[in-house]
Parts: C-alpha cells; structure tokens; sequence
C-alpha cells in the first residue's frame, strides 16, 4: 500500500464521468413536466445520517433543497438508460460497484441551495447503511442534470475532493478539488465514496420553475 | 518458511486511479491508497491464495528477483494484516 491517512494534498482527485445529452429532449421535457406537476410534492431533503435508526435529519446550514422519491412516468426509461451506462461509467471513474440496484431520487435547487462536503454513503463505527435496499451501500453516485431554457440560475457546481479528505479539510487550496459544471441533460457520475459538495446556487426569479433540478442516481450493492 | 494462506476480513469501496487504488473501509471510515503492486495482491485475495501463489502471479507480472518479491511481499501481507484489512488463514492440524 502506498498511502493511508496522510496529508489531502497526497490523495488523488476522484476520476469522474459525464455523458451528454444522456435523454432524449422528449424525455428531458417529461421530466420537466412531472416536476412542476408535482412541485407540491417536494420536500425539505434529508443529509446522511451514520447512525440514525431511522429517517434523516434535515439540516439547512448543511443542506438546502427540495427532494421527490417518485420521478415518475419516465422512471422506467430512465432506469433503463442508467443500466446500459454502467459498463461506461465504471470504466471512467474506476469505480466497478458490482452494483444490482438502483436508487433515485428528484432533487429541486432554488435560491440559497447547497449540499456541503459528504460523502453518499455513512462510515465509520455503528454506522447504518444506506442504499436501495436494507443493508445496502451506495457504489457509484451519478448526478443528471435537467432545467428549462432559458437557464434560470446560475452556481450549484458539483465539487469534488481528493480522495482521503475529511469534510472539514473541505476548503483552502483548489487543487484539492475540480468542479463539474451542472450541464442541461448531462449526467454526471463518480464513487460514491468521494467527498463532494453542491456549490450555492443563485436563482434571482425564486420560482420552482427556474431551478437546477437534479436526478440523483444510485448504484447500489451489499458490501 | 510456512506457505500461509491469507483471505480478505474486510469489503472495501474501491476505485481505480490509473495503476493504484484508493479504497474506504466503511465501518473504520478509514481511506487507503493501494500503488499497483498492493492492488494486484488485494485482487487475488479476492479468494484466499497463499504466499506462494501470491508471490508466483508477482513474479509473472512484475521484473524483480525472487527474494526481493518474497521479501517485499511478506512486508506487504503484514502491513494488510496490521490494518486488520487480511489476515492469515489458521491451518487444521
């Protein structure tokens, strides 16, 4: 083994992947149609808890942001899409997660969003798993991204650290980090093991039809 | 020398980084960084091989003398073995 617990700046960046124009425009569109269908529905989104018996907790100064487990009628297609980019995704991130199911949340950013540095999945001592199914780990993250044109807003990068960093290690010098940029129909994807963040996103309007809404993809597998 | 045979204790979140690995063991919340040698031998450990077959799938990969891998490989097993990541496989008799 080379390194174990050393300083951030040793530790690799994570290896990411992205596939453009991963839906169809139609389907791009559904999407948008059943979120603002279904704006109601949305509630405040829950940060990773290691150790809860149950539920999440909710955490603005954490996270800041709307989520929706039911993505609706294009689930299935979507589902199918993700399946047939995996092969893709894990030979670009590295990252073969030997995954069998798949978890997906619908996540709406307005103005003031943020998701500070964490990791998709809970560690260290009586941590709780968290995955698709009980005693199941998310593997591999993947992030679509999906807005109405014209753009809206402005900000909710995705960040992401090197591996080993620890969320309060999180700042300082930039290359400890790359940002990926949330592109309309793009779908982004990395270990879920990395530390990441959501930077601030700005939406001036306020209105739910302006916002960077994001799908949240997780392969998932019992460890 | 013993040929003892080493087998996994623990499931690691992995990625491939060029030819090393960077893997978190969930339950310490503890990161490790594999370089290419360490990668192979936690491949093989997929199931439990002794020292033996370690050290013959090294030799067949790597341009290094044969005492020097042992020598080498045996730090290696007993590093993994500290971090309580392996751990030899206690033989009947």
């Amino acid at each position: 083994m080379s390194r174990r617990d050393t300083t951030p700046t040793s530790w690799p960046l994570p290896a990411f992947a992205t596939v453009s124009n991963f839906l169809d425009e139609s389907q791009v569109n559904g999407l948008l149609d059943w979120v603002f269908a279904n704006q109601n529905a949305f509630r405040p989104a829950e940060i990773v808890d290691d150790h809860a018996s149950a539920g999440g907790l909710v955490s603005p100064s954490f996270r800041i942001a709307s989520t929706l487990r039911d993505i609706g009628p294009e689930r299935a297609t979507i589902e199918r899409r993700l399946w047939a980019a995996l092969p893709t995704l894990e030979r670009e991130t590295g990252c073969k997660s030997g995954s069998d199911t798949l978890e997906l949340e619908l996540a709406a950013h307005g103005d003031g969003a943020h998701y500070r540095p964490h990791l998709d999945i809970s560690y260290g001592p009586g941590r709780r798993p968290i995955g698709a199914s009980n005693g199941q780990d998310r593997v591999l993250s993947a992030v679509y991204y999906f807005y109405r044109e014209p753009k809206g807003f402005s900000g909710g990068a995705l960040r992401l650290y090197r591996f080993g960093a620890r969320p309060a290690e999180a700042n300082g010098d930039p290359s400890n980090w790359v940002d990926v940029e949330p592109h309309r129909n793009s779908l982004v994807a990395f270990p879920s093991f990395a530390l990441h963040e959501v930077l601030n996103v700005d939406c001036p309007s306020g209105s739910f039809e302006n916002f960077r809404f994001a799908l949240n993809c997780w392969f998932c597998r019992t460890l | 020398m013993t040929d003892r045979t080493y087998h996994r204790l623990v499931e690691l979140l992995e990625a491939e980084i060029s030819d090393e690995m960077v893997a978190l063991e969930p339950d310490l919340g503890q990161c490790f960084g594999f370089n290419s040698v360490a990668k192979d031998v936690w491949r093989a450990l997929e199931k439990p091989t002794s020292f033996a077959e370690l050290r013959a799938q090294l030799l067949a990969e790597y341009d290094v003398p044969e005492e020097q891998c042992g020598r080498e490989l045996q730090a290696l097993l007993d590093e993994m073995v500290k971090v309580k990541l392996i751990a030899p496989t206690e033989q009947a008799g």
